[in-house]
C-alpha cells in the first residue's frame, strides 16, 4: 500500500541507530502501513480493544512506578518492575517525548511476561503500532491476551 | 536509410540538457551562500562561516557548542538560541520544543536555522568555556552487571576546568547497523582538582545507543571524542545540611561534588548521602565512601537496599531510599537545621524524594535536581 | 486555427467558467491532499500559477518554434513534460532557498507538481487549440489563478466542515470528495457562457 509522506518519514526515524540502537521495525521487511492493518486485523479477530489493553497496561506502568525500580506485586495476579534511565525517546510519529522506562510484566499463573516501555505503550495506544516483528519491544495481541487475563 | 530519423531523439536529447545546464546552474547559485558573519553577543564576538550549514554545526566548527543531546536531529529541545536577525518563522519541527515567550523571545533551535546570511545572536557566557576534547580510555571497570566505570585521560586538550556536577556529551561514532554520528550526556564522577582525567559512571541502557556502544565496542586505549563542559548542577549555599539522594549512574555528580569539598576542605557541613540501589549485588564504591566519612567526621554514606533477600547479613538500611531519607529526617537529623537537597535519578525516584522532603519543611527552592530529561 | 477570443474573456472564462480543476478536472490528487491546510493550500496554489505560466509559454515557444520547425510533432508529450519537470525542480530549489517554512509545508506535493495532470493539461489545451501567444500566456496564467483559487474555497470549506457534524464514515476522504462535487456543479452553471474555443 502506498505511504503518506507522513508515514514514510515515520518509518525512517524508526530505523536503527535514529531513536534507539534497534529500531523499531525488527527484521520486518513489510512497509510501516502494512504491520499496523495487520495487527488492527489481528485485534478484530481476537476481539481485543485497544483502548481497553492500553488502560490495563497504563494501570501496570502506574503502580510499577511507585516501586522505584523493584519489582512489585500488583493484585496478586501480576509482578511488575519498572526500570528507569535518564534521558528523552521522541516518538517516530513526532508526538511527543517519552521517558526511557522499561516495564516488564508477569502473569503469576501461566509465567508468561510482557516487555514494554513508556515509548511502546503510546505507540500501541495512540497509533496501533506494536512494532516489527524481531524487535525486543514487539508486543503480539495473543500474548497481551494471556498476559492480561483477557 | 538517411539519418533523418535521428533528429527527433537528438532535439528531446538538446532540449533536456540545456534544461539540465539551466538547473545546475541555479542550484549552484541557490546553494552557494558563501561566506557568513555571525556577530555574537552585540559583537563581543564574530565569527566568518560558510554558509549553508545549520548553526549548531557551522558554530561548532569554531569551537563554539552549545549543548545537544541527539546531534541535531531536532529530537531533544536543548541546543536552543537567542536569533536577534530575522530568520523567517519557527519550523515545525522547532515547535514542540519551544514555550510561547521563549517564540517571542527569538529563541530558535539552531540545529535548524540553515545559516544564509550575517546573524546576530545571543549566546549565554558559560557556553564560551565549552570545548571539545580528544580522549584516550585509560580503564574500563565492571562495578556490577550493569554499571561500568571509564576512565577518560585527556588528549587534546591536555586538561579541563569544569565545576563538581556538571556534565559531558560522549560523541559516539557510527557503528553497526547504526549510520549517524549521535551524542550523549555523562555526568562526571571524578572531582575538578582532576583535570586530566576523567572518571564516569555508565549504566547499560538495554537497547541504549551509547550504552551498547560503549558496553560491547569500547575497549581500554580507544579514543573517545567529547564536549564539555555542561549543565549547572552544582554545589549551593555556605552552611545548610546537605541531603544528597541519587541510585545508580546518578551518582556520578554527587560524588563529584563530595569529593571536591573533601578536597577543598569544605567539611564542617552536615552532609547525608543516601545511596539507593535494589539488591547488594548493586552496591559499589562502598570503601570509598566508609574511606570518606573516616576522613570527613560529619559526612554520612547511607545506603538503602531495596530487596535484601539475597544477603541476610546487611545490618543497613533497607527498603526504598525515601524511607531511609524519611527516617533520618524523622529520627536523626535536627528538625530546626536549614536544609538542602541535590537529588540525581530517574523521576520517579526524585518525585518520591521532593514529596518527602517538602513534608518535612524543606523549601522547593532549595532542592537542586540533575535536570537530565 | 486560432479563434477568435479577446484576451480578457479568455482570462475570466479559464479562472470560472473552464475552471481546469472543476470543470475539466485535472489536478485533483494535490487538490484534495493539500486542501486539508489552508496555509499550504495558499503555498501550493501560487506554485502552481508561477509553474503554469512559465511552462506555458516556454511549451508554446518550444513547440512553435522547435518541435513544428523539426517535423517532430509526434513528441510532443515527452518534451512537454521534460520542460514542465525541470521548471518544477528549478521551482523547488528556489522555495528551498527563500522560504523554508514552505518547502516544509509543501513536502512531497511540491515535486509532484510536475505530474499535476493540471499542468500538462493546459500545455497540451494551448496546443490542440491552437492559440496564439498572447492567449498561451493568458490561458495559463488564468488557468493556475482558478487552480489557486478553487484550491483556497476547498481548504476554507474544509475548514468550516472539520467542526460540522460528519458521519464517521464520510469524515476526510468521503466528504472531501462530495463537496468538490457540490463545487463542480456550481460551476456547470457557467456552461456556455463563454467560449474557449
Amino acid at each position: 500500500m502506498k505511504m503518506s509522506p507522513e508515514y514514510k518519514q515515520t518509518a525512517l526515524q524508526m530505523q536503527p541507530g535514529i531513536i534507539t540502537a534497534e529500531g523499531f521495525l525488527g527484521n520486518d521487511t513489510r512497509p510501516l502501513v502494512d504491520i499496523i492493518q495487520a495487527d488492527e486485523e489481528q485485534a478484530t479477530r481476537l476481539n481485543v480493544e485497544w483502548d481497553k489493553i492500553a488502560g490495563h497496561l497504563q494501570e501496570l506502568y502506574k503502580a510499577g512506578k511507585q516501586g522505584q525500580e523493584r519489582t512489585i506485586e500488583f493484585i496478586g495476579k501480576w509482578n511488575v518492575k519498572v526500570d528507569e534511565s535518564r534521558g528523552l525517546l521522541p516518538c517516530p510519529f513526532k508526538d511527543g517525548l517519552f521517558h526511557k522506562h522499561t516495564i516488564l510484566v508477569t502473569h503469576k499463573p501461566s509465567g508468561k511476561q510482557l516487555l514494554f516501555s513508556e515509548l511502546s505503550l503510546h505507540l500501541l495506544e495512540k497509533h496501533h503500532f506494536l512494532q516489527g516483528k524481531g524487535s525486543s519491544f514487539r508486543m503480539e495481541l495473543s500474548e497481551i491476551k494471556t498476559v492480561l487475563d483477557l | 536509410m538517411s539519418l533523418s530519423f535521428l533528429v527527433a531523439p537528438f532535439v528531446v536529447g538538446a532540449i533536456s540538457a540545456v534544461m539540465a545546464v539551466i538547473i545546475s546552474f541555479i542550484d549552484m547559485l541557490v546553494n552557494n551562500y558563501g561566506e557568513v558573519k555571525l556577530s555574537i553577543n552585540s559583537g563581543k564576538r564574530v565569527i566568518t562561516v560558510k554558509g549553508g550549514s545549520s548553526l549548531l554545526s557551522s558554530l561548532a566548527r569554531q569551537n563554539i557548542f552549545l549543548p545537544s543531546a541527539c546531534g541535531g536531529r531536532a529530537t531533544c529541545g536543548v541546543c536552543k538560541i537567542k536569533v536577534k536577525s530575522d530568520v523567517g518563522p519557527h519550523l515545525p519541527t522547532e515547535l514542540p520544543f519551544l514555550t510561547k515567550e521563549e517564540m517571542r523571545d527569538k529563541i530558535r533551535l539552531s540545529c535548524q536555522i540553515k545559516v544564509k546570511t550575517n546573524l546576530e545572536l545571543e549566546i549565554p557566557q558559560e557556553l564560551f568555556a565549552i570545548q571539545k576534547y580528544s580522549t584516550a580510555v585509560t580503564s574500563i571497570r565492571n562495578l556490577t552487571p550493569d554499571m561500568r566505570e571509564i576512565k577518560l585521560s585527556l588528549k587534546d586538550p591536555e586538561q579541563i576546568d569544569f565545576k563538581a556536577g556538571q556534565y559531558a556529551q560522549f560523541i559516539i561514532p557510527p557503528y553497526g547497523k547504526i549510520k549517524q554520528e549521535t551524542q550523549r550526556a555523562y555526568s562526571i564522577a571524578s572531582g575538578p582538582g582532576q583535570n586530566s582525567e576523567l572518571e564516569f559512571i555508565v549504566r547499560l541502557v538495554p537497547g541504549g545507543i551509547a550504552t551498547t556502544y560503549i558496553f560491547t565496542l569500547l575497549k581500554e586505549g580507544d579514543t573517545l571524542d567529547l564536549v564539555a563542559p555542561l549543565g549547572d548542577f552544582r554545589l549551593h549555599g555556605t552552611n545548610e545540611d546537605m541531603l544528597c539522594i541519587a541510585g545508580g549512574s546518578g551518582m556520578a555528580p554527587i560524588k563529584s561534588i563530595l569529593f571536591d569539598m573533601s578536597e577543598n576542605k569544605i567539611t564542617r557541613r552536615n552532609v547525608y548521602y543516601f545511596f539507593g540501589v535494589a539488591t547488594p549485588k548493586d552496591l559499589f564504591y562502598q570503601k570509598m565512601f566508609e574511606d570518606l566519612e573516616k576522613k570527613w567526621p560529619s559526612f554520612h554514606f547511607i545506603p538503602a537496599i531495596a530487596d535484601v533477600s539475597t544477603d541476610s547479613t546487611w545490618k543497613g538500611e533497607t527498603g526504598l531510599v525515601t524511607a531511609a531519607l524519611e527516617n533520618y529526617l524523622t529520627a536523626k537529623i535536627p528538625k530546626q537545621n536549614p536544609k538542602q537537597a541535590y537529588l540525581c535519578g530517574s523521576p520517579g525516584m526524585i518525585n518520591a524524594s521532593i514529596k518527602v522532603l517538602t513534608s518535612y519543611n524543606v523549601n522547593q527552592a532549595d532542592i537542586y535536581y540533575d535536570k537530565f530529561s | 486555427m486560432t479563434p477568435e477570443i479577446s484576451p480578457i474573456i479568455l482570462l475570466l472564462a479559464s479562472i470560472f467558467t473552464s475552471n481546469i480543476l472543476l470543470a475539466n478536472f485535472l489536478g485533483m490528487c494535490s487538490f484534495i491532499s493539500i486542501s486539508k491546510d489552508l496555509k499550504a493550500a495558499n503555498g501550493l496554489g501560487l506554485a502552481v500559477i508561477v509553474v503554469m505560466t512559465i511552462t506555458s509559454v516556454i511549451n508554446y515557444a518550444v513547440y512553435h518554434y522547435i518541435i513544428v520547425f523539426f517535423e517532430i510533432e509526434y513528441l510532443r508529450f515527452i518534451v512537454f513534460i521534460i520542460v514542465i519537470a525541470a521548471v518544477v525542480q528549478m521551482l523547488e530549489m528556489l522555495i528551498e532557498r527563500i522560504s523554508p517554512a514552505l518547502y516544509m509545508g509543501l513536502g512531497i506535493f511540491l515535486p509532484l507538481i510536475t505530474v499535476n495532470c493540471a499542468i500538462l493539461g493546459v500545455s497540451l489545451f494551448i496546443q490542440i487549440r491552437d492559440y496564439s501567444l498572447v492567449q498561451a500566456v493568458v490561458y495559463g496564467f488564468g488557468s493556475g489563478v482558478g487552480w489557486w483559487l478553487a484550491i483556497l474555497a476547498l481548504a476554507a470549506i474544509r475548514k468550516k466542515v472539520d467542526t460540522s457534524p460528519v458521519p464517521a464514515g464520510l469524515k476526510g476522504p468521503g466528504i472531501t470528495l462530495i463537496i468538490i462535487g457540490l463545487m463542480a456543479m456550481a460551476f456547470m452553471g457557467f456552461s456556455g457562457m463563454l467560449n474557449v474555443q
